[in-house]
Order: C-alpha cells, then structure tokens, then sequence
C-alpha cells in the first residue's frame, strides 16, 4: 500500500494536470474531480507504483470509459432536454460570450470526433505526459506515438475547421 | 525516440517528435543537419510547428467556462437567465441572426473597410519618383486607371478574400465606384495622413508603396479576439495541411519554388534595436515566430503571403507578404495593439520599422509608436 506521504506528493504533482485532463474529455468539472479521486484512492491501494503519472492518467482513463458508459443513456437524455430547453428560450448575451461558447462549442465537437486513441494521447501530451509515459499509459510502442500524436493534431484542426465551415 | 525516414526524408511522426522534444540526441543531429539542407523539410516543419500550435490552441479553449451537464439539468428547473422572448421570437430569431452570422457580417464590414481605406492612403501616398513604390503599387495604379477608363471594372474585380483569412498587407484593385465616392473617408484618410507624416520613419527605399497605417487584422467589433486568433491559426494549419496532403515532398517543394521563388517559410526571431513601448504590451519583442500557410498563398494581387503564429504559444498572430522584391511587409496582432511596417531585405538581416496603433477593438486609443526591429532566420528547433 502507497504509504500516505507518497500519496500526498501524488496528489500535489498529478492532481491538477489530472482534472483539466479529464474536464476536458467529459466537459463536466464534477465528474472529472470524482474520477480523479477515485484514481487517487486507487492508488493508495497499491503496493508500489511504477512510472506513476503514466500509470494515474492510464487508472483515470480506465475509470472514465466506464463511468461514460454507465451514464451514456443517461446523459444523453439530459441533453435532449438541454437542447429542447435552448429552442424554447431565446436569451440574449453579449457577442463576446457567445463567441467564445461557439468557439468552444466547436472544439468540442472536434475533440469528440477523434478516434479514442489519438485523443487521448493528443490530451496526456497536452498535459506534459512524455511519449514513454504516453506509451505507456495507452499500450502503445513509444516509437509510434509520434505518428500518432502528429495524425491526431492533423485531424483536430480538420475536424475544427470543418465545424467553422459548417457553422459559416 | 527513434527517427523514422522515408527516403531521404523524416516522416510526419519524426518531425511532430523533433518538434516535441523526443527525439534522441544522435537521430535529432541528423534531423537538424537534414533541415540545414532541406527547404521543402523546413517547410514541412513550420507546417507541423502550426499543427502543434493550432491544436494547444483548440484543446485549450475547452478550458473555457462551461457548465456541467448535471448543472445544466438543474437550471432547466430555476433557470438562471430570464428567457427574453418565447413563443413566436424575436426579430433577431426571425431573421436567424446566429453569433457565427454575425461574426461573419461583421468580418465582411471591417475587411471592406480596411480595404477600402489601404487603397486610398496608397494611391494618394505614392510619389511618381519612388521606383518601389511603382513597382509594389503597379497593379493597384493600374488597375485604377482601367477602372477609370472602363466604368465596367467593377465585374473584374478579382473575388473577395475567404473570410477569416487575413487582409493583405498589399494593394488590390480600385474600382471607379470605390475611388469616386466617400468623400468624408477620403478627407478622413488624408487628416490622418497629415498627423502621421511628421512621425513617420520609414525611409522611401524601404517600401513606401506599402500603406504606413498599420493594417489591422481581425478587427472585428465586439467579437472575441481570442477566438479570431484560435480561428485564424487553425484556418492557417488547416490550408497547410490540407495542401500537404496528398502531394509528395518532391512536388511541394517544387511547386514552392516555381510559386515564389525565394523559401520564407520557416522560423524567425524578431527583434527590437530599443526598447519597445509600454503599450505594445500586447506584442511581445523580441518574439520568435513560425510562418504558416501554403507555400505559394497569396493575396488578390498575388503576392505570397503567410501568417505568423509564435512559437512558444501566446496569443500573437500576423501576416508576413513579399508585395515586391526583397521588401517585405509584417503585420502584428496583440491583445490591444497592432503593428505593421515595410522592411527590407539585406543579406541575412532583415530590417526596417515597425509603426504601432491601438486595435479597434481595444479599450484605450493611443498615438502611434515606432520601433526598429531586425528580423533574423532561426532553426525551428524547439
């Protein structure tokens, strides 16, 4: 078992990092600290820990797809009701705001259209994670994240843009 | 990591590594000495440096405020903003007025605008004996001429550029509708000329068919200038990327060539020779900076023409165009400043001056401000 300072370092070191990354996979900041800390009670759990940042982002990812898919029916029936609510009201913020939620909206929409696999090594790099900790975390051969990473920014900014075009 | 190469040339996964930092030492000296040689490489680099960027810039805005879904649920319940209209709408609901439309008519409106008012100071600022400026106002004096032996000019008028793009930094044709009217912008632009001339520091030689009034980019009132700059850089990696695909090395490189001869694209630092203004806070000097684009882009009048993005992230976006020889013409874009000049090319430097305003979108107009600056060609090497 992780003795209760190396916890505490783990949490001060990966904590943050963890919930941006998470916020940003699932839009929902939440979900993302009740994840992160279920990741860290795991990691109390375990005897040792090797390569740990790889090893914290790769639980919290593992905890994330079943979360998501537990709650898929769930949320996507909360959605339906958000987008009934939004064409049942028209509100009226300033441009600025509705600006960057189109912006937002939009990357988004990109993020969620890449393959699994490329998001998530796209947002561990983001969040500073090497290519062996990639690697790792994904079961990846450290030689191909590269390719991976350089397809994954390449059908980003495609799918981003292809947004814009379709927003115009 | 170790380096892939297909050929004689690293893959698209070699570079992202290289740029990333995780190459090993020995394969990341091959890459460098390959890229001491190689034009069309170096611009692969660049183009992949803009991917990187483009992409953080992306991924990053999702970190805007946004409110979970569960929360959203909740306020389906106690609302937290009063709906202004339901039911049948309002006016803005019937005429479909969405922000992207909005943005988009208002983009339209300001690049007009701009247009409109470079073509005005650079006809009436060209003198008959600069010869660059003959040459760099050639198409536009030209074209103004025809147009005013030929009032059907306005059917030739080349097309608009793409919206979002950048304005050019160079002249496009006149149409006689546009020369003929607008009096109070003429006197306007003429009042302006008169303020700004006693200040003006670029030297006739180094380009004065290049407008002296900072060109703004993305001005557009009331729309986020962060979301502009996101745009405009993932616009720009986009066009790379696209035109990369499905070309081989070979026919890039070739094409970049035959396009616009001397090879801008790749990696530069800019730097001031004094100290720059406090209210050019928003463009940080010296900066280093990547181009991106399609190599051979160019504006209306054909001159090519790349954007600018940082390489070490920032908001700093700008256009960099040759509109002739070796003048080279920079536009700036910080948070409230924007910043433009005509430098010259000589031997390896480039130099000359770079003129400030207030953006028009910022809170706080101020005079303008110049500071000479040196623009060197620096490996991309993170």
């Amino acid at each position: 078992m992780v003795s209760p300072d190396r916890l505490q370092a783990l949490f001060q070191a990966y904590h943050q990092p963890l919930v941006r990354f998470l916020t940003r996979q699932l839009g929902d900041s939440d979900w993302a600290e009740e994840i992160a800390q279920e990741t860290f009670v795991r990691a109390l759990k375990q005897d040792d820990i090797i390569s740990e940042r790889a090893w914290i982002f790769a639980v919290a990812m593992n905890i994330m797809r079943d979360d998501t898919r537990r709650e898929a029916r769930r949320r996507r029936r909360l959605e339906l009701m958000r987008e009934e609510a939004r064409s049942e009201s028209v509100v009226e913020p300033g441009p600025t705001t509705m600006e960057r939620d189109d912006d937002r909206d939009a990357a988004r929409r990109a993020v969620d259209a890449l393959p699994e696999r490329d998001r998530d090594a796209l947002m561990m790099r983001e969040e500073g994670l090497s290519y062996e900790e990639i690697a790792t975390a994904l079961d990846l051969a450290v030689g191909s994240v590269g390719t991976t990473l350089s397809r994954a920014r390449r059908r980003l900014i495609e799918a981003y843009e292809a947004q814009q075009v379709r927003e115009s | 990591m170790k380096a892939e190469w297909e050929g004689q040339h690293p893959t698209e996964g070699t570079i992202h590594s290289w740029i990333d930092g995780e190459l090993d030492s020995t394969d990341a000296e091959r890459l460098d000495a390959h890229l001491a040689e190689c034009a069309a490489c170096q611009s692969r680099v660049a183009e992949a440096r803009g991917l990187v960027a483009a992409a953080s810039r992306v991924i990053g805005s999702l970190d805007q405020h946004q409110a979970p879904i569960a929360r959203t649920a909740h306020a389906l319940v106690q609302p937290a903003v009063t709906p202004v209209a339901t039911g049948n709408g309002t006016a803005w609901r019937f005429l479909r007025v969405t922000p992207t439309r909005a943005a988009i008519a208002a983009v339209l409106i300001v690049a007009a605008g701009i247009t409109l008012t470079r073509e005005y100071v650079a006809v009436e600022q060209t003198p008959a004996s600069d010869s660059v400026a003959r040459g760099a106002m050639s198409r536009a004096t030209a074209s103004t001429a025809a147009a005013a032996r030929a009032p059907s000019t306005t059917a030739q008028r080349p097309p608009e550029p793409k919206l979002a793009t950048v304005p050019s930094a160079t002249n496009t044709p006149v149409t006689v509708a546009e020369a003929g009217h607008d009096s109070v912008l003429r006197s306007a632009i003429a009042r302006r000329l008169e303020t700004d001339q006693p200040a003006r520091t670029i030297e006739p030689a180094q380009g004065t068919g290049v407008p002296s009034a900072p060109v703004s980019v993305g001005n557009v009132d009331r729309m986020d200038t962060t979301s502009a700059r996101q745009m405009f850089a993932a616009r720009s990696a986009v066009r790379s990327a696209t035109a990369a695909m499905g070309a081989s090395v070979t026919d890039r490189a070739s094409a970049k060539t035959a396009a616009q001869g001397p090879a801008d694209v790749g990696c530069y630092r800019i730097d001031p020779s004094e100290p720059v203004p406090r209210r050019w806070d928003g463009i940080p000097l010296p900066a280093e900076v990547a181009l991106v684009g399609t190599p051979g882009a160019s504006d209306v009048s054909g001159t090519p023409r790349y954007g600018i993005t940082p390489l070490a992230g920032g908001n700093l976006i700008g256009v960099w165009s040759r509109p002739a020889g070796d003048t080279l013409f920079i536009v700036l874009n910080g948070s409230t400043v924007t910043t433009s000049g005509a430098l010259v090319a000589s031997g390896s430097a480039i130099t000359g001056v770079l003129r400030s305003a207030a953006r028009a979108d910022a809170a706080e107009a101020h005079p303008p401000a110049a500071v000479r600056v040196a623009v060197h060609r620096i490996s991309c090497r993170p």
